[in-house]
């Protein structure tokens, strides 16, 4: 998830996109990212996916305010009663009846995005979702489905808080055409590796390749010099693959698999099985 | 991994069931039946019956037969409704030593949650003889409506009879899923929950198999037990103005005459009139006093009118918080025993213009609703997911006995937010945070949470010096507070465990005893 590059590529929208893009992602992002999905893992993989999804959902407000649509199904109006991003500064203080200070940790967050507006607050700045500015979205790859708008922007991958703004994209050929995987690096206080690689361990259990790739994705672009990582993803696809009925590609990736780590007995078996079945 | 139950704690009645492939399945219990009531008792002897078994001993056993402990689950002895309660209970209630609602059974005090646990561990059993494996792990619901101490004694209550409460899951909210996953097309539910204890109404909208609850308001003092209550009054009323004896000063009459109540409820929401029978429920100064009498249902819709009408404002409100009309609402769901009284079902169709949804089962969809969301957190369902609302307003106490709200009631959670406050003296070196959740203006009519203390501001004039408070609000409304001073970054941090007033080793050493 490139939360920290700001909303638009939090929900892996483009920067025009309409509240009817924005929403349609938020709520795709949802199904895939709510916390309950992994209420039966470790604590610490709850406490990650909730940090993740409050930046998803901060994303989702902020983009639907700038834009002077709701953040509910339905209401015509936007609300003002949504505290997950509108407490700071705009509270005073109610105890000596003295207008709030101005708050003054603001410049630690960066420049604001741009499309949000003066009035729009930095998406939860405590924790590990710092806002920084919202880059321009990777380019469309070519042979991406000429799908709407929404579908052509990026990605979303899992939501570790990724990204500096600015490392170009990298594009491989030969990778199923959803994965549109810009390969930045993390700030490096901003990141729970163990639980992240909880989380993508669960993702793999569960066979929920797509999304587990993203989450190893993340992961091996955060700590680039691990192999083993980078094994897991290349895993990740080759799974992908295989269920979208592409063994060749599934087998490509399983032998890159077990160039970077050999012992990554589950390669092997899933390769194994390949080659029977051929 | 095992599997995860859902378990449908009802005040009256509970139920169980388990996701088989996509398909929630509610469980038989080992007598046949879909529910169990939700009832223990302790015999002479000391061994402990629940359900069924428990039930039948109500009228013999009155004094140690627990019934409707829901109600008091989380709350203090000197809460008003308890002691309104209280008055009417064949069974004794005391205060614990930190002043919650206890039963005592022969003398020996018994927590809400250990008589919970008793019919927690039952669900657990009727689900692990059904799945032929061990359950660890459940799916719980509370109304919508719980605080967070009640909540968390529901928690409590899972740990003793041996289950991890994955989630506490909200009960209309559970209904909702239970319906939207049958029927994914994206409209606007309004789930009307009427149980045998509390009254719970949510607005949802169901978007692209994103589950959106809108708004939450209820009565966790509305339920079933009120419209019996009514009848027993009734009669009773009439009896003591024939006989000049109140019955309900005797416990074992006060039991006949509830299970006659409520008996003649159920039967007049399909006839018109029954009849109530209750040979030899008085020894008068002639002999044996029998009471005997015709009950229409014109008769008891007219007695409970007041109860019908306390319906209307948590609709009305939870419609304004939704910003719906109720036009808007596509569905409404009838969910909860009571739902099937004509007078409630009636008075659900007058307000929201439509009649409820047919086809769904209102004693059962709350436990499939619970299944289906162990689903959602196994990977088994996929295409749907939840987002909850906290339902009151959480804050931190201020200078006046003030509710500063920093999370506003129906907050879809997740959810941070944060807050500024500034001294109050100067060079005061000290803020004390006192965290409430309640909709009263004053703090201290709410219920508190937590305290805790930061120290070591930076010496200042009074106001000049500001603290940052942060709510963070997870998925399963576990609430964690961060203070920081602006501008030093110095923080304090609590995560808020509401107490339910058992310590982690009362919990095991109970859960010893009740889980065997």
């Amino acid at each position: 998830m490139r939360i920290s590059r700001g909303p638009h590529a939090a929900l892996g929208v483009a920067e025009l996109s309409t509240p009817e893009q924005v929403r349609a992602a938020f709520l795709e992002l949802t199904k895939q990212f709510h916390p309950a999905r992994f209420g039966r893992l470790p604590a610490d993989v709850q406490r990650q996916s909730t940090e993740v999804f409050l930046g998803i959902k901060n994303a989702h407000e902020t983009l639907m305010r700038s834009l002077g649509a709701s953040t509910k199904p339905g209401r015509s109006t936007p609300s003002g009663a949504i505290p997950a991003i509108a407490a700071e500064g705009s509270q005073s203080m109610p105890v000596a009846g003295k207008p709030a200070a101005p708050v003054q940790s603001r410049t630690s967050t960066g420049p604001l995005p741009r499309a949000i507006g003066t009035q729009a607050p930095p998406a939860a700045r405590t924790g590990s979702i710092p806002v920084t500015r919202a880059g321009s979205p990777p380019p469309a790859r070519p042979g991406t489905p000429p799908q709407d708008r929404a579908a052509r922007a990026p990605t979303p991958a899992l939501g570790i808080p990724l990204a500096r703004p600015g490392t170009p994209p990298q594009t491989r050929p030969g990778s199923p055409p959803a994965a549109a995987e810009p390969a930045p690096r993390l700030p490096a206080d901003a990141f729970d590796e163990q639980a992240g690689l909880e989380v993508a361990k669960a993702l793999l259990a569960r066979r929920d390749w797509s999304t587990a790739r993203q989450a190893l994705h993340a992961l091996a672009a955060r700590v680039p010099q691990s192999k083993s990582y980078r094994a897991l993803l290349c895993y990740a696809r080759g799974r992908e693959a295989q269920a979208a009925n592409k063994p060749e590609d599934a087998a490509l990736e399983f032998q890159r698999a077990l160039q970077l780590d050999p012992d990554l007995r589950d390669a092997r078996t899933a390769l194994a099985e390949i080659q029977r079945k051929r | 991994m095992g599997r995860v139950i859902g378990i449908d704690l009802g005040t009256t009645n509970s139920c169980v069931a388990v996701l088989e492939g996509h398909e929630p399945a509610v469980i038989h219990n080992q007598e046949g039946g879909r529910t169990t009531p939700s009832m223990v008792s302790w015999n002479a002897d000391g061994e402990v019956v629940v359900g069924a078994a428990s039930k039948r001993q109500m009228v013999t056993n009155p004094q140690r037969t627990v019934f409707g402990v829901k109600r008091l689950i989380g709350r203090k002895a000197s809460d008003p409704e308890v002691q309104s309660l209280a008055k009417r209970l064949p069974y004794k209630l005391a205060a614990a030593k930190n002043g919650d609602a206890w039963v005592d059974i022969a003398g020996t005090l018994r927590s809400p949650q250990e008589i919970s646990a008793h019919v927690l561990a039952k669900m657990k059993r009727v689900a692990e003889d059904y799945l032929g494996q061990r359950v660890t792990e459940a799916v719980v619901t509370v109304p919508a409506y719980f605080d967070d101490a009640q909540r968390q004694a529901t928690k409590d209550a899972g740990k003793i009879a041996g289950l991890t409460v994955r989630q506490i899951l909200n009960e209309p909210t559970a209904a909702a899923l239970a319906y939207g996953i049958q029927h994914q097309h994206n409209q606007r539910l309004a789930v009307f929950d009427l149980g045998g204890g509390t009254f719970d109404i949510s607005i949802l909208a169901i978007e692209n198999g994103v589950f959106e609850v809108l708004s939450t308001y209820g009565d966790t003092a509305l339920g079933g037990d009120d419209f019996d209550r009514v009848i027993i009054d009734l009669l009773a009323e009439e009896f003591k103005a024939q006989n000049t004896l109140d019955l309900r000063g005797d416990s074992v009459a006060l039991q006949r005459l509830k299970e006659a109540a409520e008996r003649a409820k159920i039967e007049l929401s399909s006839a018109m009139s029954t009849d109530i029978n209750l040979p030899f429920i008085a020894a008068g100064p002639q002999g044996p006093i029998h009471l005997a009498r015709e009950l229409e249902r014109g008769q008891l819709e007219r007695a409970c009118k007041h109860l019908l009408d306390r319906l209307e404002e948590p609709i009305t409100k939870a419609l304004a918080a939704a910003h719906c009309t109720p036009a808007d609402v596509d569905q409404v769901l009838l969910v909860g025993g009571m739902s099937r009284m004509p007078a409630v079902q009636e008075r659900a169709e007058r307000i929201f213009g439509k009649p409820g949804s047919k086809g769904v089962n209102p004693d059962e969809i709350v436990a499939m609703g619970a299944a289906v969301h162990s689903g959602i957190m196994g990977g088994e369902v996929q295409e749907v997911v939840l987002l909850d609302v906290t339902p009151h307003n959480l804050g931190v106490k201020v200078t006046g006995d003030k509710m500063s709200v920093v999370i506003q009631a129906n907050t879809s959670i997740p959810t941070r937010a944060k807050k500024t406050l500034a001294t109050t003296e100067d060079n005061q070196d000290l803020v004390r945070i006192e965290i409430h959740q309640g909709e009263d203006e004053r703090a201290s009519k709410n219920r508190r949470l937590g305290v805790f203390t930061l120290g070591d501001l930076t010496p200042a004039p009074k106001g000049r010096t500001k603290v940052e408070v942060s709510f963070t609000m997870d998925a399963d409304g576990i609430l964690e507070v961060t203070a920081v001073e602006v501008g030093t970054g110095k923080a304090a941090t609590v995560t808020i465990e509401a107490s339910s007033g058992l310590t982690q080793d009362e919990i095991s050493s109970l859960g010893q005893r009740v889980a065997r």
